[in-house]
């Protein structure tokens, strides 16, 4: 599968739920079928004084992916490990520890069209509300170079499309897409949402049924 | 000419001569025995020993009996020349026939020889429409029945059938599809083929078109049966290692095109040249590594319904999508 995460722009004087819902009418006049929500979630855990140079870890959850936790490094190392590795965590406590208040999701509905899925993710760290991103995956194709073209033409029906494929993508365009490549890609916009300003308006919490990590994580400390 | 014979005379001949001899064996008896009872003993089989000389009344009775047997023999012999009479003469007329048998026969009364005239032309012209239809035939190669593969007829006719194609049976060796599959590959260098035998003498092909897509070929002999097509991130292996030729894949795309492979196959089958078949569809199939990049050519867009063009032409391998289709 190739998977794009992109920015949607929020235009001044709306609000983000005022975008996401106008987004949901426009799929639903478009035929696109909902199939349930996700949430991706991100928690970042710092490197104690002691570890030279200092390391920032990302331990980034999907609901896609719901037996697999990802563990990325800054500097771009990915680890995919079982659910389990969240317990690990725990263990390394005295080495990484986590900042309280820095998790991040993005959580939303996730609509199908033919084998198009686009899901539709309202990021927030806690209440605060801090943009959309818009994930589209064409699970046919496994390289980005060969449908870079049909995934431009399959945007252009609801939003902007940049003429170039983000920086991620385009460092990767001849290769075959894995599901370390989804995470990174949230990652590097988690990474430059927390840097935004805030955006006032908070869309309510979305109730998702695949968000059963931070359940599980919970089960496996106790 | 039979139901002039008295079939009573002939009865009664028979009957006469059963009798006449009877009564010539019974004089032969008579005369073995001689003068006084056997000489001999007859279940001893040596030699009366009894010194006395036979009587006189013994060779008066001896010479009465003798005399009464033959007389009964002049008798029969009256009777059975008798019964001869009764019968008619045949003889001469079948004489007659058998004479006009031997002789040389007219023409113009009976059509023998004009008969026998046409009916050796009749053979002689099938003869030659036999040979012309046998080297004829021996040069197609359209068999199929396994009969051309029987030993005794190679046997029979020398130097093998006049086949071109090696691959026009169902049974054609393994060895001999793999070197094809062989050759193939070397054709197309964007296309891996892994042959695989998990059914036995089935012959499944396992096709990776460069990182587009994987497709599964079931081949009986050399002739496409069932074709399916997956992404290149599906498998056909189940968790257990078996392969699974059925199930569909689970994206809309390759579901279509596994409909499209499987209507090109019909297009492509011939049952004279079956390689040629399937070389055939390979180069077609190869087409659709342009899947995802080229443009409908009626519409021009990559997506219609959110599919891209899955049909390829048969002739010129344009690509359009479904709907778009001339």
């Amino acid at each position: 599968m190739v998977v794009i995460v992109q920015q949607f722009p929020i235009p001044e004087g709306k609000t983000g739920q005022q975008v996401v819902d106008m987004l949901i009418k426009q799929f639903e006049a478009m035929a696109f079928n909902r199939i349930g929500n996700f949430v991706v979630d991100c928690e970042t855990y710092y490197s104690s004084p002691t570890i030279t140079p200092p390391r920032v870890l990302n331990i980034i959850h999907n609901s896609d992916f719901p037996a697999s936790c990802f563990a990325q490094l800054d500097t771009g190392t990915c680890l995919r490990a079982d659910s389990y590795f969240d317990a690990m965590m725990m263990v390394l406590n005295g080495i990484y520890q986590a900042k309280r208040g820095t998790k991040i999701e993005s959580k939303g509905p996730k609509f199908q069209k033919g084998d198009f899925v686009v899901k539709i993710g309202s990021v927030s760290i806690g209440p605060s509300f801090r943009g959309i991103l818009i994930e589209i995956e064409y699970g046919p194709c496994s390289v980005p170079l060969y449908c870079w073209d049909l995934l431009k033409e399959f945007m252009k029906s609801f939003m902007k499309v940049p003429k170039e494929p983000p920086p991620y993508l385009k460092a990767k365009m001849g290769e075959i897409c894995t599901p370390t490549d989804i995470i990174s890609q949230y990652n590097i916009h988690f990474t430059n949402l927390r840097k935004a300003t805030p955006i006032a308006s908070c869309p309510p919490p979305l109730t998702v049924k695949g968000s059963s990590n931070e359940v599980q994580n919970n089960g496996d400390m106790a | 000419m039979a139901e002039m014979i008295n079939l009573d005379a002939v009865t009664e001949g028979l009957r006469t001569i059963a009798s006449l001899r009877n009564g010539v064996s019974d004089l032969f008896k008579c005369l073995t025995e001689g003068v006084g009872g056997p000489v001999i003993d007859p279940y001893s089989g040596q030699p009366k020993t009894s010194d006395n000389e036979p009587t006189e009344e013994a060779e008066k009775q001896f010479l009465a009996d003798v005399q009464g047997i033959v007389e009964g023999i002049t008798n029969k012999i009256l009777v059975l020349e008798k019964s001869c009479d009764l019968l008619s003469h045949p003889t001469a007329q079948v004489s007659v026939q058998l004479s006009l048998l031997a002789q040389d026969p007219a023409l113009e009364r009976n059509g023998v020889y004009k008969s026998v005239v046409s009916c050796y032309r009749w053979c002689d012209r099938m003869h030659d429409y036999v040979t012309q239809a046998s080297h004829i035939l021996n040069q197609n190669i359209c068999r199929r029945s396994t009969i051309a593969l029987d030993p005794l007829q190679r046997i029979l006719i020398p130097g093998g059938i006049g086949r071109r194609s090696s691959f026009a049976t169902i049974n054609t060796p393994s060895s001999q599809i793999d070197a094809f599959f062989n050759n193939l590959s070397r054709i197309h260098p964007n296309v891996t083929l892994e042959i695989s035998r998990p059914f036995g003498a089935p012959t499944v092909v396992f096709i990776t078109l460069d990182r587009i897509l994987k497709g599964c070929l079931l081949l009986h002999g050399l002739l496409i049966e069932w074709v399916i097509v997956k992404g290149i991130n599906e498998e056909f292996k189940t968790a257990d290692g078996t392969v699974d030729i059925w199930s569909d894949s689970r994206y809309e795309v390759f579901r279509k095109i596994s409909d499209h492979c499987n209507s090109a196959t019909l297009n492509f089958a011939t049952p004279v040249h079956v390689d040629l078949a399937v070389r055939s569809w390979l180069n077609w199939f190869v087409n659709y590594n342009t899947l995802f990049t080229k443009p409908c050519r009626k519409c021009n867009h990559r997506l219609l319904d959110a599919s891209p063009p899955t049909w390829r032409d048969f002739r010129t391998a344009d690509c359009y999508h479904e709907k778009c289709r001339p």
